[in-house]
């Protein structure tokens, strides 16, 4: 057992001097955090070396980025609906269906995108918010009624489109999914403007680090030892600035990823910095503690999953723009990769526990096996099998944490 | 300030002539408390007496049937935990009731999160939170980083934690239900130093306990509830630790005691069935030395939380001890699950029949044959003739009032629940029978029955260790009287002693 | 005071109150309804040396889930659930398949027929022993712990069958799903063989009383000697042996082993099979005649819809709905809501 703090009666001054922890017992104690990331950043190499460089190409990098993006985005969701204690197993059907609305009042109604695409999301919302009474006022386990939404939306998308696939959408919509940031200055072989924004994003980033730090050292709270710190923020923002430019000499940064990002953004920030957020997961971690502090634990349920509806709607338009069509077939499986992203990413099953970051990189890790084992023309038989073992691995060490305690 | 004379301020809490009953049976009846801002209150009582009903009233869990509270003289009546909460009524719990995977400033401030922002709406101010935290934490004297996890600290500092939470609310009353129960000495010295200090800046705590020596550590008053009923208030100085367990043990009526009490005799050469040597596990007992032969009745005496339970686990293999060694028949043994108790020739019949014994759906056959099944293993399976008959008998045998053998358990009463237990065990005709309780929650006629039954199978050669905190029952039957507190054995009394004896030995200032 | 209640209504009472009526009277109207759209349904005629009619066929598809759905009322009465037996029927398929090859003279296979079929229970069982000791051993929730096999076992049945659909051409391998004993179909009497040997082992042994303990007070059963962990890892290997022997089954009837597809959705239709026998999903007593007319509503249920000329996807969505509002009246706070809507009007009055 990780030796504890002692808890002593004694003055302030003495815990103030403890103030830059060792080195090892930084890493020991951030070890599941960082591990994920290493693990990312090890696999990335492992494979740019076995691809003989074709990861990390422009091309194959942005190609990256969009098959994972409706991932990445419903794994946000999903991350709030674990870490809730619940579990949603209808998202890759609702996905689907939506992507089966947005055709049909796209390509057969006519409709403009932009109404199109919020009727699609509100939609998502309605749904969300159907399971979500049933879970958390009717208490009927979410396994279930989730369960029962994706068998129901299933048919709904195969009933919508009649069996057929249907498309192509508009041009304007094809750039959510298709689509890359206009570059302003002209630059032979660069798009400069993506680079340019790269650069921004790390620095904003390097600052907040810089400003935080300052702010928990000024508070007497434990803080990085000063060298990994520096050391941290510098590789961070180096690689920030490398895909930037990597991707800049491609075809500039992808609408898809700006929407992620902001996503990211904002998830990070209600999930660490928002009573609501923060809410969520005391109810997680005990709900009859949470309601004795008068948290409202059915609404935030409620909450949770009307938020998984809008963004397995906004997955689904992602989805639906990128293949240009909407198909029957859309969604199938996504469940199971949006929640063996949570878990690798460190969500724990019993709730309370998982971070936004952990659930975007355990969707990258997977992405980024998926994409190279595909270069390495590795079937995807061996695929589903590796997923399998790198889940099992993810839930064996929570296991192993929640014994140790 | 001197409380016990006078009461020179004005009581913070006062329940007066508080009723509760369930379906008609009362379980507290005109019970009182008074409670006085700057002073450490123990509301002691065994088990039945109606202390946890009490606490639950106070904090909101149950709706009194009648009486009155008042809380710093204005009329209360809290009708959910949150309520009691918001008038200033905090409690901390025997299990922590907090939120292992969030912080400690976290923990202190959920649900009331200092913000900043837009309107002060959803930002949660994440530096005024901490500082605050880290003010009240120093408030109780912890010197703790608050950003890390609540789960990165021992249960002690958790429980300092909640107390830390409570003092957040302003609370008026701090109730604390049991805290030491998980704590070693030195935690409960410091626990003890927070607790002096909070009553120096005027804090009304109630101190629910068990263990002797903490009351008179740290108390100022004692109120004392017995059978739902209030026996008495007195201030700590007054009562002395045998007039203390008097008042809570008292005297039950002997209605069934109208003859002399038979001294049974028992053959002292005869080899032990069982020996435990040093047996013990950290946290949970203190090594224990305990001989049991066969045909021998040995009570096991002691007050709630004594250890009583925790030596039956650790003899029966629900628990592994960590200390010492285990003799069946003179042939060490470690039991890795209650199988291989069984299969020694050992049973148990534990204390929990909601959450240890009884399987609600099963009926009264099946959850009396269960035992003897495991032990008989899967292929030999007892028909449902079989099991019928063996239900039967001890129907018969034990008073059990079921309308039929195939009726659901869960539809009987308590009683008559704890009775198939019993039959559950005696069904399986061990060596050696540990009782943990088995008489509480039955009527005084069925105590008689089981009584003599016990005294029977001794008679026929068959061990029993037997747990009540009904001294005059284990007084009445046993060869021998091994004496508990405080999780660890202070001595043993012959055949024949009185209830003072025991009393006596309890309440004695052992080292 | 009511007059004492007459014998038959008293009966009748009884018979409303058995767990089994619910489900058949479900099998009953579903019946009904068949023999309203299509006036041959019950029609069951000797043809080409067997019986042939819309019935038998029911019968013979129902088979396979009859089964996975016994194996998974073992799990679900443990208070557990096991989402990977449709991976383990994709699996099971594919080892069977790659045991007799595909070679398509179909005079030979591989490997002798009951090497082949021993080889893919077995390796069914493996996989219900992997799922049992995660739950049991390590202690993972079941619906994560088979959730891992459920990801990764579909690539594992793909990588038997190297990615391709292995067509089967030995002859003595359809009689398994396709062929046809004493008239009726084979799989009936797998199916019977299996029911009647779990019914035995379940009623004449101690193994009925242990699980239903287990289900219903993990802890109270440990106490009195039950060895749950055993139990546990048991039911679990026994639901992986149950998917083995559907995924023969099926892959016996369509004649190939389809690594993708077989056995899709199959671990929902076995949960709401059971759910709608009367084994509750909380754990506890069991009903395995329930389950098996579970099973059987359901193959009637989609024939229903089939033979009601609608499409293939409202299927989905009425079994869901049938599922939910299982669910919804298994629940006591959706019973409670329902009843205090129910209960408002009748205000006042000479209720005491």
């Amino acid at each position: 057992m990780t030796p504890s703090p002692t808890a002593t009666l004694a003055n302030p001054a003495e815990a103030a001097a403890r103030n830059d922890k060792p080195l090892l017992e930084h890493i020991k104690h951030n070890f599941r955090e960082y591990g994920m990331l290493i693990t990312l950043v090890a696999i990335m190499g492992f494979f740019q070396y076995m691809t003989d460089g074709t990861l990390m190409q422009p091309l194959n990098l942005t190609n990256l980025l969009l098959q994972n993006s409706y991932i990445v985005i419903m794994a946000l969701g999903m991350l709030l609906v674990i870490v809730a204690g619940h579990i949603d197993l209808s998202v890759g059907s609702v996905c689907g269906f939506i992507g089966a609305l947005a055709a049909v009042l796209m390509v057969e109604y006519h409709w403009h995108f932009l109404p199109a695409s919020l009727v699609c999301l509100l939609c998502g919302g309605i749904i969300g918010g159907l399971q979500g009474w049933f879970v958390a006022f009717s208490r009927i386990p979410s396994f279930i009624v989730t369960l029962a939404g994706m068998l129901v939306f299933k048919g709904l998308a195969l009933a919508l489109l009649a069996g057929q696939s249907v498309g192509p959408f508009p041009a304007e919509f094809q750039l959510l999914s298709s689509g890359f940031i206009p570059d302003l200055f002209s630059v032979e072989g660069l798009k400069l403007t993506s680079l340019l924004l790269g650069v921004a994003v790390a620095v904003a980033l390097a600052v907040a680090g810089v400003r935080a730090r300052a702010n928990r050292v000024r508070h007497g709270v434990q803080a990085e030892p000063l060298a990994f710190f520096v050391a941290r923020t510098a590789v961070f923002a180096a690689l920030l600035v490398y895909f930037a430019y990597l991707l800049a000499s491609y075809k500039g940064l992808p609408n898809v990823l700006v929407v992620m990002a902001l996503l990211i953004v904002l998830f990070d920030f209600v999930t660490s910095r928002t009573t609501i957020g923060r809410r969520i997961y005391a109810m997680g971690g005990n709900e009859k503690a949470a309601k004795l502090s008068g948290i409202k634990t059915e609404r935030l349920s409620f909450y949770a999953f009307i938020n998984m509806g809008v963004l397995a709607a906004l997955a689904g338009l992602v989805f639906a723009a990128r293949l240009n069509t909407a198909t029957p077939k859309a969604g199938l499986g996504f469940e199971l990769d949006v929640i063996a992203a949570c878990f690798i990413g460190g969500a724990s099953a019993s709730g309370g526990v998982g971070k936004v970051m952990g659930a975007v990189i355990g969707a990258f890790v997977m992405g980024v096996m998926n994409n190279g084992m595909s270069i390495l023309g590795i079937g995807i038989d061996y695929q589903q099998v590796i997923k399998g073992v790198v889940l099992l691995a993810a839930v064996l060490v929570d296991v192993y944490n929640k014994n140790k305690a | 300030m001197d409380v016990s004379t006078g009461h020179p301020l004005a009581p913070v809490l006062e329940l007066t002539g508080i009723h509760k009953h369930f379906s008609g049976i009362p379980v507290l009846r005109d019970v009182q408390l008074n409670l006085y801002p700057g002073e450490i209150h123990a509301l002691m009582g065994q088990n039945g007496a109606g202390k946890s009903t009490l606490i639950k009233v106070l904090t909101g869990v149950l709706e009194a049937s009648g009486g009155q509270m008042r809380l710093a003289g204005q009329a209360v009546w809290p009708d959910s935990p949150l309520a009691a909460q918001r008038l200033g009524i905090s409690t901390v719990y025997q299990e922590v009731n907090l939120c292992p995977n969030l912080s400690v400033a976290e923990n202190i401030f959920a649900g009331r999160y200092p913000r900043c922002g837009i309107a002060q709406g959803f930002r949660i101010d994440w530096a005024t939170l901490h500082q605050r935290a880290r003010d009240l934490v120093a408030r109780i004297g912890l010197s703790i980083d608050v950003t890390r996890l609540l789960s990165d600290y021992p249960v002690a500092v958790q429980q300092l934690v909640a107390i830390a939470r409570a003092l957040s609310i302003e609370a008026k009353v701090l109730i604390l239900d049991e805290p030491t129960s998980s704590l070693d000495d030195d935690e409960v010295q410091k626990l003890f130093e927070v607790l002096r200090r909070l009553r120096g800046e005027g804090l009304a705590i109630v101190f629910v306990t068990h263990f002797l020596n903490q009351v008179y550590a740290v108390s100022d008053r004692i109120t004392v509830l017995r059978n739902g009923a209030w026996v008495g208030e007195w201030a700590v100085g007054d009562l002395g630790p045998q007039a203390l367990i008097a008042a809570m043990l008292g005297r039950e009526l002997a209605a069934q005691c109208t003859e002399p009490p038979v001294i049974p005799v028992f053959d002292d050469a005869a080899p032990a069935l069982l020996e435990a040597q040093g047996l013990g596990q950290s946290g949970q007992l203190q090594p224990i030395d305990l001989k049991v032969r066969a045909g021998e009745v040995v009570g096991l005496a002691g007050l709630l939380g004594s250890g009583r339970t925790e030596l039956a686990r650790l003899l029966f293999g629900l628990q592994a001890p960590d200390k010492g060694v285990l003799r069946i028949d003179g042939r060490t043994v470690t039991f890795s699950n209650p199988m291989d108790a069984i299969r020694a020739g050992l049973a148990l019949c534990p204390e929990e029949r909601k959450t240890d014994g009884i399987v609600a759906e099963l009926s009264v056959r099946e959850n009396i044959a269960l035992a003897l099944q495991a032990r008989m293993g899967m292929g030999r399976f007892l028909s449902r003739a079989e099991q019928t008959a063996i239900a039967e008998r001890y129907v018969k045998l034990l008073g059990i009032k079921t309308s039929s053998v195939d009726t659901p358990i869960a539809l009987l009463s308590g009683g008559n629940q704890q009775k198939a237990i019993l039959a559950r065990w005696m069904a399986i005709e061990p060596r050696l029978l540990i009782l943990d309780e088995p008489t509480r929650g039955i009527d005084v006629a069925a105590k008689q029955e089981i009584m003599e039954q016990i005294l029977c199978l001794a008679e026929a050669g068959m061990a029993v260790v037997f747990i009540s905190s009904e001294m005059s029952e284990v007084v009445r039957v046993a060869h021998r009287i091994v004496v508990l507190r405080d999780r660890r054995k202070v001595g043993e009394l012959p055949a024949g002693s009185s209830e003072e004896a025991v009393y006596e030995l309890i309440a004695a200032e052992n080292a | 005071m009511p007059d004492a209640p007459s014998p038959s209504s008293s009966l009748l009472a009884a018979a409303l109150r058995h767990r089994l009526t619910w489900p058949l009277v479900t099998l009953a109207l579903l019946l009904a309804v068949n023999t309203a759209f299509n006036a041959s349904f019950l029609h069951v005629e000797w043809r080409d040396g067997h019986f042939y009619g819309s019935l038998v066929d029911i019968l013979n598809r129902a088979a396979p889930l009859a089964l996975v759905s016994l194996g998974m009322t073992m799990v679900i009465a443990t208070r557990g659930i096991d989402i990977s037996v449709g991976a383990v029927v994709a699996i099971a398929a594919a080892v069977g398949a790659w045991m007799i090859g595909g070679s398509v003279s179909g005079g030979e296979s591989r490997f002798p027929l009951p090497l082949a079929i021993l080889g893919a229970i077995g390796v069914a069982a493996l996989c219900g022993l992997w799922n049992g000791l995660l739950v049991a051993k390590v202690g993972m929730q079941p619906i994560i712990a088979t959730l891992i096999l459920m990801v990764a076992g579909r690539g594992i049945a793909q990588l038997i069958t190297d990615g391709q659909i292995i067509t089967i051409y030995y002859a003595p391998f359809f009689f398994l799903g396709g062929g046809y004993l004493l008239g009726l179909p084979f799989s009936l009497f797998v199916l019977a063989a299996v029911f009647a040997g779990l019914y035995l082992a379940v009623t004449r042994t101690a193994l009925g009383l242990f699980i239903q303990a287990v289900g219903i007070n993990p802890t109270a059963a440990r106490v009195a000697g039950v060895q749950s962990r055993r139990l546990v890892v048991a039911a679990y290997t026994f639901c992986g042996v149950c998917a083995g022997i559907a995924g023969l089954l099926i892959s016996s009837n369509v004649k190939s082993a389809d690594a993708n597809n077989a056995g899709q959705m199959l671990e929902l239709d076995a949960i709401l099979a059971v759910t709608l026998g009367g084994t509750a999903l909380t754990g506890g007593r069991f009903s395995l005649v329930g389950s098996v007319i579970g099973a059987l509503i359901i193959q009637t249920l989609t024939y229903a819809i089939y033979s009601l000329g609608v499409p293939p996807e409202i299927n989905l969505v009425v079994k869901a709905v049938v599922v939910f509002i299982v669910m919804l009246l298994q629940s006591p706070d959706f019973r409670a809501q329902i009843g205090a809507l129910v209960r408002r009007p009748t205000a006042g009055g000479a209720l005491s």
